[in-house]
């Protein structure tokens, strides 16, 4: 029985009909960019175990696809019949079709990647997620510090209830909102609204295609604070006049922002420089001169186009940049990827694979031919 | 032996997508206040006084104010009038105009209400706004301020008077605001 189950995940075959689905994928996913976006493509087609093709029929996604492929490939190199001499090379070539496939797991599961926004001037240490959003309570009470206590993603589905019995809030999510559109409220509201709501109201509008352009809003009940702070509050991503509140006794105030991750190191953006096409509004080049200070010790570097900056596991791009009258930002892509040596090791371990298996076929093939 | 295989196969699988559960979705961390907050206490009036100048009126009376004030003065009707300044935008136009209303009884505007209140015009630092708060049922309450927002911080100019001391003192006010200038500018 195992050993007919072994037979069928290590057939060759299946190794075949995988490359041909990816290919469907990859083609179907491409095209599926037009309408639906780059993000929601890649989350449909590619990360996804599976998607439903005309919203019924299931169908394996890239995570899957990729999935089987490296069992299959994993099992075949445990057949009896591959394990030989003259076999080296192709033994080669499957160790490292292996290891670009894990490196490929390891890049989905654990990379992450953002963008930093740093103004002419100014010092940033964190990286804002393309994506994923968070739920932020600031303690302002400390006398030195400020106390950030900060809910995931995976927290602020709608309908969700969060006890946190550390500083004694529970949290009714009531409404998450994709793109949204802020309109000033006609008529007086009850006192259950608070802050920005009661003189705004945070209604859906249509999401853009690229997620990026969308304003994702959230709406939520606050409990446990034991005075007049308990209510229901909105927060979209932007607010510049956040809400303060007294819970308990401390101050706080609530933003609902970008998933931010803290770098070991922070940069600071000395010059922005951008060079026009003659004539024209089109950018032909940007860079940013940065400090890139660790430990107080700060280090001059320039990153370019195709000239990223590489520090720990962590690649900065230039990206873009914002002109506004107050000055010049510019726009780093960040991805932190451990995976990314994989590509390039497991293509030289394929090439040796093949030219091993070339060649020790060489000679019979010599011989053939005479 | 196949057996063993499959059997580590199908155990590392499991092992990699326990791995990947994340079960503490929430976050706690304390980051120090910015630097530029802690200090304000400690300033005086010499250290910061030297940043801006002014073309003082005649009517008034320079007096010393409090160690969070650039400046204070004297104006007739008895105004106090103070000159402030806070790193960044210390916390933004609406929650400082919702402050001064709750200082003389309003109830707190909307930003749009704010907006329009707002009264636009250049000084020598650049743009900056006045605001004129009434309380009209209590004639001894009323604010007339002015918010410069600058590069790394914003300047305050707030006068706390009565009603009637404030539409004397309008021209005047006015007039100061448009004459401050960075020390170092000329």
């Amino acid at each position: 029985m195992i050993r007919n189950i072994y037979k069928i995940i290590s057939s060759p075959k299946i190794f075949v009909y995988t490359v041909l689905w990816l290919m469907v994928l990859v083609f179907f996913g491409t095209l599926a960019q037009k309408d639906i976006g780059l993000y929601a493509s890649q989350m449909k087609y590619f990360s996804s175990f599976y998607f439903l093709f005309y919203d019924f029929i299931p169908l394996p996604g890239g995570r899957l696809t990729l999935t089987l492929m490296t069992i299959n490939l994993g099992t075949s190199l445990f057949k009896k019949n591959l394990w030989k001499f003259k076999k080296i090379g192709i033994i080669i070539l499957h160790l490292g079709g292996l290891l670009l496939l894990l490196g490929g797991g390891v890049t989905a599961s654990f990379s992450s990647e953002g963008n930093m926004v740093i103004d002419e001037g100014s010092t940033i240490d964190f990286i804002d997620d393309y994506h994923r959003m968070e739920l932020c309570f600031v303690n302002l009470s400390l006398a030195d510090s400020l106390e950030y206590t900060v809910f995931d993603e995976e927290l602020l589905n709608e309908g969700n209830n969060i006890k946190y019995d550390k500083i004694g809030f529970e949290i009714d999510i009531i409404s998450r909102i994709k793109n949204t559109r802020i309109q000033r409220r006609i008529t007086q509201v009850d006192s259950l609204y608070k802050g920005f709501l009661k003189e705004f109201v945070l209604l859906p509008k249509e999401p853009e295609k690229e997620n990026t352009q969308n304003r994702p809003s959230i709406i939520f009940r606050l409990k446990g604070s034991q005075n007049n702070a308990d209510g229901i509050y909105g927060l979209f991503l932007g607010q510049k006049d956040l809400d303060i509140y007294e819970f308990k006794n401390q101050q706080f105030f609530t933003e609902f922002r970008k998933e931010r991750t803290y770098l070991p190191f922070s940069v600071e953006l000395i010059d922005f420089k951008k060079v026009m096409h003659p004539g024209t509004n089109v950018a032909k080049s940007f860079s940013s001169e940065v400090n890139l200070i660790e430990s107080n010790i700060p280090r001059r570097v320039m990153i370019q186009m195709n000239e990223p900056l590489r520090h720990q596991d962590y690649t900065f791009f230039q990206a873009s940049f914002i002109e506004e009258l107050s000055g010049e930002s510019t726009v780093l892509a960040v991805v932190k990827n451990y995976g990314r040596l994989f590509p390039y090791i497991s293509s030289i371990i394929m090439s040796v694979g093949l030219l091993v298996h070339l060649l020790f076929n060489l000679p019979r093939t010599i011989k053939k031919k005479k | 032996m196949m057996n063993i295989i499959i059997k580590y196969i199908i155990l590392s699988l499991l092992l990699t997508f326990l791995s990947c559960v994340e079960e503490n979705h929430v976050r706690v961390y304390k980051i120090k206040k910015a630097k530029s907050a802690e200090p304000i206490k400690e300033i005086n009036n010499s250290e910061v006084k030297p940043s801006f100048e002014w073309n003082v009126p005649k009517e008034w009376k320079e007096v010393p104010g409090h160690s969070m004030r650039i400046a204070s003065f004297q104006l007739p009707g008895d105004g106090d009038l103070s000159i402030t300044s806070f790193s960044g935008s210390s916390g933004g136009v609406k929650a400082n105009v919702n402050r001064w209303e709750n200082q003389i009884g309003l109830a707190s505007s909307s930003t749009e209400e704010i907006n329009q209140m707002s009264q636009n015009r250049i000084s020598r630092l650049g743009k900056y706004q006045i605001y004129e708060l009434k309380n009209e049922k209590d004639e001894s309450l009323a604010i007339l301020a002015a918010i410069f927002p600058l590069k790394d911080l914003t300047l305050f100019v707030k006068l706390s008077i009565n009603q009637n001391g404030l539409d004397k003192n309008r021209g005047q006010f006015v007039e100061f605001c448009d004459s401050i200038r960075s020390a170092t500018n000329d």
